[in-house]
């Protein structure tokens, strides 16, 4: 069975995860749900609800930008992609991230348990 | 919100789909894919929230023009103060020899123009405090030299349109002008600004990488 993160704590990577996914390429909502499900192994997996309540705020922000588009089977679908803004976010983020798994690693040895 | 309806109605169908090819059954879809939702009252309020524009800033508006005309004003202000304690420029312009004393005004604004760092810590750390990057805080902290800037800029076009277009005669007092009102200020500014440009950690803390996790 996999594991799962709890999702307390994978909500709050869920800025991260949808930037690092759409600089890949443009994705619609259930694509990115589906592709951060099984990038992650199932590890994390975000619901509607958490999804696009984020991904409204990140288009908000400037950071994405949501097009619509008929797919290969002619129905609309709302693709996101990153604006120059959000690529100029996604390395600090990383980097914060990074300094954040570093901290905790240095208290809480989490790579190591 | 019709969009957002179209967007949320194709996620479900999706899902739905999706879970069918996989082999589980109609009802048992149907039931997964509304379990997407949760709690359709909170994902309603938390879409509204997000979806609404008014009364909000943008984060160039809070990181930029804010504290850039914070800044602005604050030194406008002063300005008004120490030209009513009649620290006034005298500008000299002659019909036949015009004499530009650059040098002298710049004396003459000296009280003015030492406080410009103040008025730079204040634009780069209202930006700081509002999440802006290094350029944006950056910006912010110049905002008043910048606005000096294109007011000498706007001076050639309405010069000439002037009866004496004395600028446009001699253009050369235009940039001496620029050089002499805007540059000095503008050094001010940026050693107020730069503290709060992140280069330099202070105990530790590194101001950059916190508004990174801010924004």
């Amino acid at each position: 069975m996999t594991r799962r993160v709890d999702p307390k704590i994978a909500r709050g990577s869920v800025e991260l995860t949808i930037l690092a996914l759409l600089a890949k390429g443009p994705h619609y909502g259930f694509e990115i749900a589906k592709r951060i499900e099984e990038d992650t192994g199932g590890a994390l997996r975000f619901k509607l609800a958490s999804l696009y309540p984020m991904l409204y705020e990140l288009e908000k922000r400037g950071w994405l930008k949501g097009q619509w588009e008929a797919n290969r089977m002619g129905r609309d679908r709302r693709y996101y992609s990153l604006t120059t803004i959000g690529r100029k976010k996604l390395a600090p983020l990383r980097r914060e991230w990074r300094f954040f798994f570093q901290a905790l690693d240095r208290l809480a040895g989490v790579t190591r348990a | 919100m019709d969009d957002v309806t179209t967007e949320l109605a194709s996620h479900l169908e999706d899902c739905y789909e999706t879970l069918l090819a996989q082999g589980v059954s109609e009802g048992e879809a149907i039931a997964r894919a509304l379990d997407e939702f949760g709690d359709s009252r909170r994902l309603s309020c938390e879409i509204r929230r997000t979806k609404r524009t008014d009364g909000q800033m943008n984060d160039r508006t809070k990181q930029l023009w804010l504290p850039g005309l914070a800044s602005l004003t604050a030194a406008n202000l002063l300005l008004m103060v120490l030209t009513y304690a009649s620290l006034q420029p005298q500008l000299v312009v002659e019909r036949s020899t015009v004499w530009f004393p650059g040098l002298a005004l710049t004396a003459a604004y000296l009280p003015w123009l030492s406080s410009q760092p103040l008025f730079g810590a204040l634009g780069a750390w209202l930006s700081r405090r509002a999440g802006g990057g290094r350029a944006m805080r950056l910006c912010a902290g110049l905002f008043p030299s910048i606005v000096m800037l294109v007011c000498w800029g706007l001076l050639i076009p309405a010069s000439a349109v002037e009866k004496h277009a004395w600028a446009m005669h001699h253009p050369i007092f235009l940039v001496l002008g620029a050089l002499v009102w805007v540059m000095p200020a503008t050094i001010g500014l940026l050693l107020g600004s730069l503290p709060f440009l992140g280069y330099w950690n202070f105990r530790g803390f590194d101001p950059a990488s916190s508004c990174a996790a801010r924004t």
